[in-house]
């Protein structure tokens, strides 16, 4: 009990951390504090696939990201301290926590709830094709769910494509100096920034393994915890891994990059329309069939999701800079 | 077997503990760099030790000595890097 | 088991304040190392105190190789800044 009340406070300090850093570097040390803090939680909530899922993305990818989202920031203009607006927040902040207080406390005063979602899901497992409780809601009883999911992802990407091919046709115009300093995940090109032999070395230990265990977390989906949201988090892990030793990955937007972003969302779409031109209805696994299909489509929702995960880092808009790193 | 795992897992902590006072006392980044590296990893290696008799399969004792090897091999380079860039930076009259 | 959860959760959230004062940009960029290391010590403590739950471990294992790569993307990214601020456009 002792442990989840220090973690509890933990939570509280980091989260007043990241809001009152003068620093943005110290902001995003405490927001991957939080994030590995949050991941604990999850744990002592006994939901190992959120932490899988905050470990990998909350913890690592994003806090990879905010530090390269550093590089490129221009230095923010001193804020001067406003009474008016100041006040403004406090009120409409303390509003909204009575609120949620309120809420809660009628929450609270509800009636318990009839029916037993646990009991529905254990009684129903065996036709989803898979023994895992949450893939098999994820993948087949709210299926719907996380085809829109991985949807909204490719649009992000799609967006952010079309935002650097813009970007870079304005910046044309500009006479932008390339001083070959990029940030993490760009490709540099200084001479004094080679990497060092040491991190080539570890770059070509993990990045392999990195893979072997996306693949081992897409596989276990079906028994244990994993899925494919957490094995293509591994494999943009391993691709930012790859471009901070140097190595080139995925830094043209070519046609492979494109079809191995849209292949998730394609064949999900084409599994869930089939079943249709026999009768079946949208979403609806023929019988016996189910567990390849769960496979088939975490197989290419992982490359999907890998490779947009990946993407967002290498081709995101940049401002003042000669262009991303293609 | 239980009082023996208790005796490597206090000694882990032991060290943690040892390992965060060194990075808050010591005067100098780069020995700063070494109380984190070797004391942490060495913490770390005590209770990997100690847990292997509580797994119930050759697999998970496996994950156990790879994620002591990995977090050992990711610490030291980082150490490295760490270090390399400090004296650059301390040293290069800029 | 709980009690050394607790201490290594202590320890972490001792260590930030380092990597808060820590004067050279170093200290900051050991963050990535501190929570790695020590975060991968409670979940594995916490794999056996809490043994209904599966696949703790497997957590562990995933923390300890995205620890490895915020490691290297910490050093690195202040490599690539070799003047030393970390908001400023060098």
């Amino acid at each position: 009990m002792w442990f989840d009340v220090i973690l509890g406070i933990g939570l509280i300090v980091a989260a007043v951390g990241v809001f009152r850093s003068d620093e943005l570097f110290r902001s995003v040390v405490f927001f991957v504090t939080f994030g590995i803090l949050l991941a604990l939680t999850w744990l002592r909530l006994q939901a190992p696939d959120l932490a899988l899922a905050e470990a990998a993305i909350g913890a690592g990818l994003t806090g990879v990201l905010l530090l390269d989202t550093l590089g490129v920031l221009k230095r923010p203009a001193a804020v001067k301290f406003n009474l008016a607006k100041h006040a403004l927040a406090t009120i409409v902040a303390l509003g909204a926590a009575a609120g949620l207080a309120w809420s809660f406390w009628t929450l609270l005063q509800l009636p318990a709830p009839t029916y037993n979602l646990v009991e529905t899901l254990a009684a129903n497992i065996d036709d989803s094709g898979v023994s895992h409780g949450i893939t098999a809601v994820l993948l087949n009883f709210r299926s719907y769910d996380t085809l829109l999911e991985v949807a909204v992802l490719l649009v992000a990407i799609v967006i952010g494509l079309s935002l650097r091919q813009s970007l870079r046709q304005s910046l044309r115009h500009d006479d932008a100096q390339s001083d070959g300093d990029e940030t993490v995940t760009g490709a540099t090109t200084s001479p004094e920034q080679q990497a060092p032999a040491l991190l080539k070395s570890l770059v070509h230990l993990l990045v392999p393994l990195l893979l072997i265990t996306a693949i081992f977390v897409l596989w276990a989906g079906s028994t244990r915890p994993g899925g494919a949201f957490q094995a293509g988090a591994l494999i943009a892990a391993a691709g930012v891994l790859a471009r901070l030793g140097n190595i080139d990955i995925a830094s043209r937007v070519n046609l492979l990059l494109r079809t191995g972003l849209t292949i998730g969302v394609f064949i999900f779409l084409l599994v869930a329309v089939s079943p249709m031109l026999t009768g079946y209805a949208f979403l609806a696994y023929p019988p016996g069939w189910a567990g390849v299909l769960i496979i088939l489509i975490e197989l290419m929702l992982t490359i999907s999701i890998g490779l947009i995960l990946l993407s967002l880092f290498i081709h995101a808009p940049r401002e003042k800079r000669n262009g991303g790193s293609s | 077997m239980h009082y023996l795992q208790i005796v490597f897992i206090s000694i882990g902590c032991l060290f943690f503990i040892i390992g965060t006072v060194g990075l808050l006392r010591f005067p100098d980044v780069l020995t700063r760099i070494h109380a984190l590296t070797k004391a942490d990893n060495l913490g770390l290696g005590f209770i990997v030790v100690g847990l292997i008799p509580s797994q119930s399969s050759a697999a998970d004792v496996a994950k156990l000595l790879l994620c002591w090897l990995l977090i050992l091999g990711a610490s030291s380079v980082s150490a490295y890097l760490v270090a390399n860039q400090h004296i650059r930076q301390t040293r290069k009259p800029e | 088991m709980i009690l050394a959860a607790i201490i290594l959760l202590i320890s972490l959230l001792a260590g930030l304040w380092r990597i808060w004062r820590g004067p050279k940009a170093a200290d900051r960029m050991l963050a990535a190392q501190l929570f790695g290391t020590t975060g991968v010590a409670i979940v594995l403590l916490l794999s056996v105190a809490m043994p209904i739950t599966q696949g703790i471990l497997d957590v562990a294992l995933v923390l300890a190789l995205l620890a490895a790569v915020a490691m290297i993307a910490f050093v690195r990214r202040f490599n690539s800044k070799p003047a030393g601020g970390n908001e400023e456009k060098s």
